[in-house]
């Protein structure tokens, strides 16, 4: 592994500083008050119809990747630039906006479908290309917030405008999670058994209203982390037998409920003139300790491969589990930006952009320490493991159009596309993602003065991917071992990075399905 | 050889210290070491070396917990110039292996001093630097040390980013967990009171008893009333700091005086010289055997009653746990409030330790005693032949103290190694527990008065 950066420690301090700036440009009112509000018509409608196309097209796509929830609140009526309780996610600056008192509650159902169909490989060297076929793998993942530990896919916040310039709220969500399993006995189980990754945020905003068009907000929080991840490790990588099922350990991590919290911010401006609002907002990593999650995998079990001379680590000790792990992978911070013209009285056109800078996230580093004596080194096992990932960049880029044709009654259209967030050779079981496009509908009605029920739903397409050159090569193993460990070689920096691993080539394709329902409670 | 240097250390750091950002790369699997003679003609057990690169050699770098500063020799020995310059730069490990010398490790852009290092173990063993606790505290590092290494069990150093494991999960899993302080920080500060930040704290001080009786839990019980608990404790205290640049047990003369060893005068007259990575020059030694050593988990606190007494009172627990189904029972002094007291963790190793006797008043003692409190006293220096046997990781990540994490390598008998872990009390009649390697078992019985 690479520490990059750590400072000298004579110095006392650490070069984790988290530049903080971002600003989320003011906002726009919240639905009702959308609807009240005077229009502009100094710019003509043609005009702004194409400055805002114009920022739709040219705005890079969007990226929420195989981490990030890109639906935080509502599904179809949430973003930058809108004053509910959301704002406590996409723009704290927004909550200004906010009228009276609110209490909103989410619940998203997210089921995922993901096909792999592994290339062939050589069964001498487990490279592309051979004669040794796999069977089709599906993995599935169910997403909802009636869990334990609480989430994904759900919001709960309360809110309330103070003294006409100050709001403040708290919330809870989900902005990172991933959930996906295969078969036991997959063909992807040297890359994905599977995972239940949560991060549950729990969060403070507060918003000022610096003049009748400018606010600005902040939303410390905690992240609370949850991990629950299984794999296998082949043992006989680059001996003759790839791939054995029988010299496969499988390595079961999970966490005892959830991990003491890191720390994280979102900061925001809102601007509003005439019948445009802007927001830009940023949220940060993790702060401090270079924006690294560490999880404490209390629960975690290894099963030694049949080859080896124990079945059980644990049986020499008296107790289960006798293996602890601690994981650590780090997360990306967001920026986001958004932009809605009040068109009409009844009519909104919205464009959301957000850069998810996954670059951070190359890797899942795992220590593990066994029992003493016979423990995981005397069976041949790793007690070190880095799991490749290689995100990179992505942008999300969503245009939306709210027509509120009724008071109590409005609906959305969004048409959402995303970069992936994991290049086309870096793609695997454990982090499938490709450019994606995803059309949404939501409604929402109005029920007498402080109800408000909306409902939406999504379907997210992933263009199919096919590995053709996988950064996965299980010869790295064997040829670093030659190259007699040496860190300079490529086989070993292969190594080191977690590359050595059983091939990942063959195609991807991924479904998934969103269901959301948000209640709005004014008072 | 680093004596010399605590004057300038801490414009060495002021300087030095604050410019870059180092950068580490490892893959936290075992680095092959060879090891040094434990002294002239000795065993080749002794200090921990990797090779370096420098320019096209590859010359031999000792690995060294004692040592707080790092260094590597840029030209050539003895140096035209006066030494020792701080520059930042960097250390490419290489493997010392019978292979080749592959690069195992990458440290670059720390802060190093540029010295002739000297011999360790040898005057044929010249290294070309150290590396020391200043790097090595970013990581928990783990050892090897077999008793005899071969190539399929060679004395090995794996880094590691962390150790995840609680002291009382990896106490359950068969080791023995010490806390320990680490020292060093304040010593260039306290000597040229200029108040500038000294090199960083490292040193990983440890309890032990010397000389303890040999103990098996088929001899006969100790009894121990109420209050005799350092009555009944045998051996002798003393505080030793971890060497791995070292090879043999160092003790200052009036420790081994403390042991009931005779000092002859002059000290080491016809004997071989110790060469150690902390003085430049090596020094006059009286070679002795120490029959055991203790190390003991455990402070210094007024209520602690010191490493033999706590060793004594785990073999008295064991003893009672091995044959509370023979009518065991807990001495009194092992009993507070009508519980049996945790048994601390211990790493006992024998037989008949080498160990350097050398004086006080030597460039060695001084060193380790240069930041100490007053009061206290580094009584010397436990080397890396004295852990042979053993396999462990010192977690320097671990805050506020680090930790020692020791076990005994497969295929040691208990005479030669043996590492117990804390064995944590039992309140209740329905608990049970496993400790000493013993199968789990309930309450045992407190004897009568």
């Amino acid at each position: 592994m690479v520490d990059w950066g750590l400072r000298s420690r004579y110095c006392g301090h650490l070069s984790a500083v988290h530049d903080f700036n971002t600003g989320t440009l003011k906002g726009f009112p919240s639905p009702p008050a959308m609807v009240r509000r005077r229009q502009s018509r100094r710019v003509p409608h043609a005009t702004r119809i194409l400055i805002t196309a114009a920022l739709l097209v040219c705005a890079t796509p969007a990226l929420a990747g195989p981490l990030d929830d890109p639906h935080v609140g509502s599904l179809g009526f949430s973003g930058p630039t809108t004053g509910d309780l959301t704002a406590v996610y996409w723009n704290p600056a927004a909550l200004g906006l906010l009228q009276g008192n609110q209490f909103m509650f989410g619940a998203s159902l997210r089921a995922t479908q993901v096909t792999v169909d592994r290339a062939p490989i050589d069964p001498s060297t487990g490279l592309p290309g051979g004669t040794r076929g796999f069977p089709s793998a599906s993995g599935r993942g169910l997403e909802q917030p009636m869990a334990w530990p609480p989430g994904p896919a759900g919001f709960v916040g309360v809110g309330a405008g103070v003294a006409r310039r100050f709001a403040l709220a708290i919330a809870a969500y989900t902005p990172f999670s991933q959930k996906l399993s295969f078969d036991v006995a997959t063909p992807t189980r040297y890359h994905l058994v599977s995972v239940d990754s949560r991060q549950l945020a729990l969060v403070t905003g507060l918003a000022i209203e610096l003049t009748d068009s400018l606010q600005v907000g902040i939303a410390p929080g905690a992240l609370f982390s949850y991990g629950h991840l299984v794999f296998d490790q082949d043992t006989a990588l680059g001996g003759p037998s790839v791939e054995d099922p029988n010299a496969a350990a499988r390595y079961d991590l999970a966490t005892d409920g959830t991990q003491a919290p890191s720390y994280f911010v979102v900061a925001g401006i809102h601007f509003r003139r005439a019948a445009w609002e802007v927001g830009l907002a940023y949220s940060s990593a993790p702060l401090g300790g270079d924006g690294t999650v560490k999880l404490a995998m209390e629960r975690s079990q290894v099963k030694p491969p049949a080859t080896a001379a124990t079945s059980d680590l644990c049986s020499a000790v008296g107790h289960s589990p006798c293996v602890s792990s601690e994981m650590r992978y780090r997360l990306p911070d967001i920026f986001t930006a958004g932009v809605t013209w009040h068109a009409t009285p009844h009519l909104d056109a919205v464009g959301i952009v957000r850069w998810v800078r996954y670059g951070e996230y190359d890797r899942i580093t795992i220590r593990l320490v066994g029992p003493s004596g016979n423990g995981l080194l005397a069976n041949g096992l790793t007690d070190q493991l880095v799991l490749y990932r290689g995100f990179q960049d992505s942008w999300d880029l969503r245009a939306r159009l709210v027509h509120a044709p009724l008071r109590w009654f409005r609906w959305s259209g969004t048409l959402r596309m995303e970069t992936s967030a994991v290049p086309e050779a870096s793609v695997s079981a454990a982090a499938v993602d490709g450019l994606k496009f995803e059309p949404a509908l939501a409604t929402e009605f109005t029920l007498g003065r402080h109800l408000r029920i909306a409902a939406g739903y999504a379907l997210t397409w992933m263009v199919p991917v096919t590995v053709g050159t996988s950064v996965f090569n299980p010869a790295a193993a064997a040829a670093c071992a030659q190259a007699a460990d040496d860190l300079s070689s490529p086989a070993c920096q292969a190594r080191s990075a977690g590359q050595a691993r059983p091939s990942a080539a063959g195609s991807y394709k991924m479904l998934r399905h969103t269901l959301a329902l948000m209640t709005t409670v004014s008072f | 050889m680093f004596v010399r240097l605590l004057g300038t250390l801490p414009l060495v750091f002021a300087l030095a210290g604050c410019s870059e950002s180092p950068v580490f790369e490892y893959d936290s699997r075992p680095i092959e070491l060879q090891r040094a003679p434990t002294a002239s003609g000795g065993p080749d057990l002794g200090a921990t070396l990797a090779k370096v690169a420098s320019g096209s050699d590859t010359p031999l770098l000792v690995i060294d917990t004692g040592s707080l500063l790092s260094s590597l020799r840029r030209g050539v020995c003895p140096s035209p110039t006066p030494e020792p310059v701080a520059y930042t730069g960097d250390i490419q490990l290489l493997a010392a292996s019978d292979t080749g010398a592959p690069l195992r490790a990458s440290f670059r852009g720390v802060t190093l001093l540029d010295l002739c290092a000297g011999a360790v173990g040898d005057a044929s063993t010249q290294v070309a630097g150290v590396l020391g606790g200043d790097i090595l505290r970013n990581f928990s590092v783990a050892f090897a040390l077999p008793r005899v290494p071969t190539p399929t069990q060679p004395t090995t150093m794996t880094i590691y980013s962390n150790l995840p494991a609680s002291d009382s999960d990896l106490a359950a899993d068969g080791y023995t967990v010490m806390r320990v302080s680490l020292r060093g920080s304040t010593a260039a500060a306290t000597a040229s009171g200029n108040g500038l930040p000294g090199p960083p704290s490292s040193r990983m001080m440890m309890r032990v008893c010397a000389n303890p009786p040999v103990f098996s839990p088929d001899g006969t019980a100790q009894t121990c009333k109420t209050g005799e608990v350092e009555l009944q404790a045998s051996g002798t205290n003393l505080l030793l700091t971890l060497s791995t640049g070292h090879g043999p047990l160092v003790l200052s003369a009036s420790a081994w005086q403390r042991l009931g060893g005779q000092v002859p005068a002059p000290l080491g007259a016809g004997e071989p010289l110790l060469y150690s990575p902390l003085t430049t020059d090596p020094i006059p030694a009286h070679w002795v055997t120490v029959s055991r050593l203790a190390l003991v988990d455990g402070d210094s606190g007024d209520a602690w009653p010191g490493a033999c007494a706590e060793l004594a009172r785990g073999r008295r627990i064991e003893w009672t746990l091995a044959n509370q189904n023979n009518g065991g029972c807990f001495q009194p002094c092992d009993v507070s409030g009508g519980v049996a007291l945790p048994a601390a963790a211990y790493l006992e190793i024998g037989s008949d330790l080498p160990a350097a006797v050398v004086s006080d008043a030597s460039d060695l003692i001084s060193n380790l005693n240069e930041d100490f409190p007053s009061g206290a006293q580094v009584d010397g220096v436990i080397g890396a032949a004295t852990l042979a046997g053993t396999s462990f990781e010192i977690d320097y990540i671990s805050q506020p103290q680090g930790r020692w994490v020791a076990a005994c390598l497969p295929g040691v008998d208990r005479q030669t190694c043996w590492a117990a872990p804390r064995c944590y009390g039992l309140s209740g009649s329905g608990q049970t527990h496993m400790c000493f390697g013993l199968p789990r078992l309930g309450l045992a019985p407190n004897c009568p008065q």
